[in-house]
């Protein structure tokens, strides 16, 4: 079963093509990796994924009926969207914070419902974030808030879930945490595409590797056989140890080609 | 940090509250002295020296600076939930003066009468072209001194224009016109000024109230707010125009007045918290009840001349926004906004 699949996907910004004739296919239960050097166009393939930018070629299917068709609302019930950052504008509370990842389910005029509710619990305790319900995003380390922000986008309940570098600029242990929690999603049946630019935690936590150079796809396998070595000199100029970490191979970047 | 909470309810009933005693308050105060008891009986049956003074002098000066602080109270936690900023309000990027500027010049050429609608439509032009230049400058990131710094070229326009305005005056009465408008006062507005002006507001309020919950969506940023289905063009442009629409009208009928919508939403934040969907009742309550408050206080003070109310406002508002600076400091040093 498909969830989400790009047909020929080309974004133009000013003329330039950020992403080149993409094609690729989300399934329910993968967590899948998007990886690639700075510029490669990562994000831009993933805001169009999301319905965020449109297709200057090619389209988007959501469920086999073409994105562009859908309302933002039903759209944004199916998907989620994690942007890079982090950035909370106003000093709101943590539970504020996370509740707002209902909007796509609310109706304007009536309080917040029983499911919205136990959503809103759900997303805070899969994050471990329970005990800071109650405290200001903006107080919070930056670990802690990758978490709220990660709650944020659980709450939707949304069957697609996007994170663009949900690890960036966090510790170890809450990279292993926040990769753990997507996988997490995934296995509950979700289908979850990831930006990293951690290729062992690509390696360890995706089920599938899709690597992006100069706006094409150049590769879309298993970590092992996308994150290969010549591959990774290809691509990435780096050469690279693969290191065996008894559940997966993972490469160890060595030093610049 | 924890942040004192207040019960929307509770703090909407004491503001509500607060605007009746101001109410009264206004319709006391005047030359004329007038008993409460007679205040009262005039607003009610209107007959009289004291029926003509409370209902045709007093009555429209306080609907006015009600109506006028809610709408700019409203505009300033509006643009400030649009950009994601605390410091946005509509006199800091020349709004009011600039709707002051094009309604001058309707009026001191000559081309309508000051009562007529055409004020209000130039005033609502001006408006536009400064709240919209704003939104425009300050783009997609809306980062505090990239906003900061378009609001001050598009203050240093409006002025620009002005002085244009004051050059070109063909004969001094236009010139004292021009400044008349900028000063900003509601001093002898009858009921042909609330009729005026009433129908932009209240279009105005409509508008502003449809963007409570964009506004606390927009808190993660637009990317995520698209992302979660809000349609933030078509909230941007409720804004420009609502915004343009309140201020541009308020200005028609009482000059440029600025800084209620900084003070406003400031002060209701510190008691119900930043989430930018609550402020925008609260800090409509809280303009209202500062530009009342305002109103009555020119009227107080003794003196050959009644000091303007846009001068009273400018005096208070821009003080605290140096203060509001002051503790934004870290923010517009360079730490990403």
């Amino acid at each position: 079963m498909t969830m989400l699949r790009a047909e020929r996907l080309t974004v133009r910004l000013r003329g330039r093509p950020i992403v080149d004739d993409a094609s690729i296919t989300l399934r329910p239960g993968e967590l899948t990796a998007l990886v690639g050097p700075n510029g490669a166009g990562k994000t831009t393939l993933m805001r169009a994924l999301a319905g965020l930018l449109p297709a200057s070629d090619g389209r988007v299917m959501l469920k086999d009926r073409p994105l562009a068709d859908f309302t933002p609302r039903e759209r944004a019930r199916s998907i989620a969207y994690l942007p890079q950052g982090h950035f909370f504008h106003w000093p709101l509370d943590v539970a504020s914070i996370v509740a707002l990842g209902r909007h796509p389910h609310a109706d304007p005029f009536s309080p917040p419902t029983g499911t919205d509710r136990a959503a809103v619990a759900h997303a805070l305790a899969a994050a471990q974030i329970e005990d800071l319900a109650d405290r200001i995003v903006t107080s919070l380390s930056g670990g802690e808030r990758a978490r709220v922000a990660l709650a944020r986008v659980l709450a939707t309940e949304a069957e697609i879930l996007f994170a663009d570098e949900p690890t960036a600029s966090l510790d170890p242990r809450h990279q292993l945490v926040v990769m753990g929690l997507l996988r997490g999603v995934a296995e509950r049946g979700g289908a979850v595409l990831a930006i990293v630019h951690d290729l062992a935690l690509a390696a360890r936590f995706a089920s599938r590797v899709v690597i992006m150079q100069q706006g094409r796809i150049v590769a879309d396998a298993s970590p092992a056989e996308a994150l290969s070595d010549a591959r990774l000199g290809t691509v990435f100029g780096i050469a690279a140890q693969q290191v065996n970490t008894g559940d997966a191979v993972v490469p160890l970047p060595l030093r610049p080609l | 940090m924890t942040l004192a909470r207040l019960p929307d309810l509770k703090l909407n009933a004491a503001l509500a509250a607060l605007l009746l005693v101001l109410t009264f308050v206004s319709l006391m105060i005047g030359p004329a002295a007038l008993s409460p008891r007679s205040v009262v009986a005039a607003l009610f049956d209107g007959e009289g020296i004291a029926g003509l003074i409370v209902r045709e002098i007093r009555l429209p000066r306080t609907i006015l600076a009600l109506s006028i602080g809610a709408t700019l109270g409203l505009a300033g936690a509006a643009l400030q939930g649009l950009v994601r900023n605390p410091l946005a309000e509509p006199a800091l990027f020349g709004a009011p003066q600039a709707a002051a500027a094009a309604a001058s010049f309707v009026i001191a050429f000559g081309f309508f009468p000051a009562t007529s609608f055409a004020v209000p439509f130039a005033a609502i032009a001006g408006a536009l072209l400064s709240i919209g230049g704003l939104v425009l400058i300050a783009g997609r990131r809306a980062s505090l001194t990239v906003t900061l710094l378009a609001g001050l070229a598009l203050a240093s326009f409006a002025g620009a224009a002005t002085a244009l305005a004051l050059n070109l005056a063909p004969n001094p009465f236009a010139a004292v016109e021009i400044a008349f408008w900028l000063l900003g006062s509601l001093q002898d507005r009858s009921s042909e000024h609330v009729y005026l002006a009433m129908p932009f507001l209240l279009a105005n309020w409509v508008m502003m109230a449809m963007n409570a919950r964009a506004f606390r969506a927009l808190t993660l940023g637009e990317d995520a707010a698209i992302s979660l289905g809000v349609n933030v063009d078509a909230v941007r442009l409720r804004v420009v125009a609502g915004v343009a629409i309140g201020v541009g009208a308020a200005v028609a009928v009482a000059g440029a007045i600025g800084f209620v919508g900084l003070v406003a939403p400031h002060l209701v934040r510190r008691l119900v918290g930043s989430d930018p969907g609550r402020v925008l009742l609260s800090g409509t309550l809280t303009g209202a009840a500062l530009l009342l408050a305002s109103d009555i206080a020119v009227r107080l003070v003794p003196g050959p001349v009644e000091i303007k109310l846009g001068v009273v406002t400018a005096l208070i508002g821009v003080p605290f926004f140096l203060m509001m600076i002051f503790s934004e400091r870290r923010a517009l040093e360079g730490t990403p906004s």
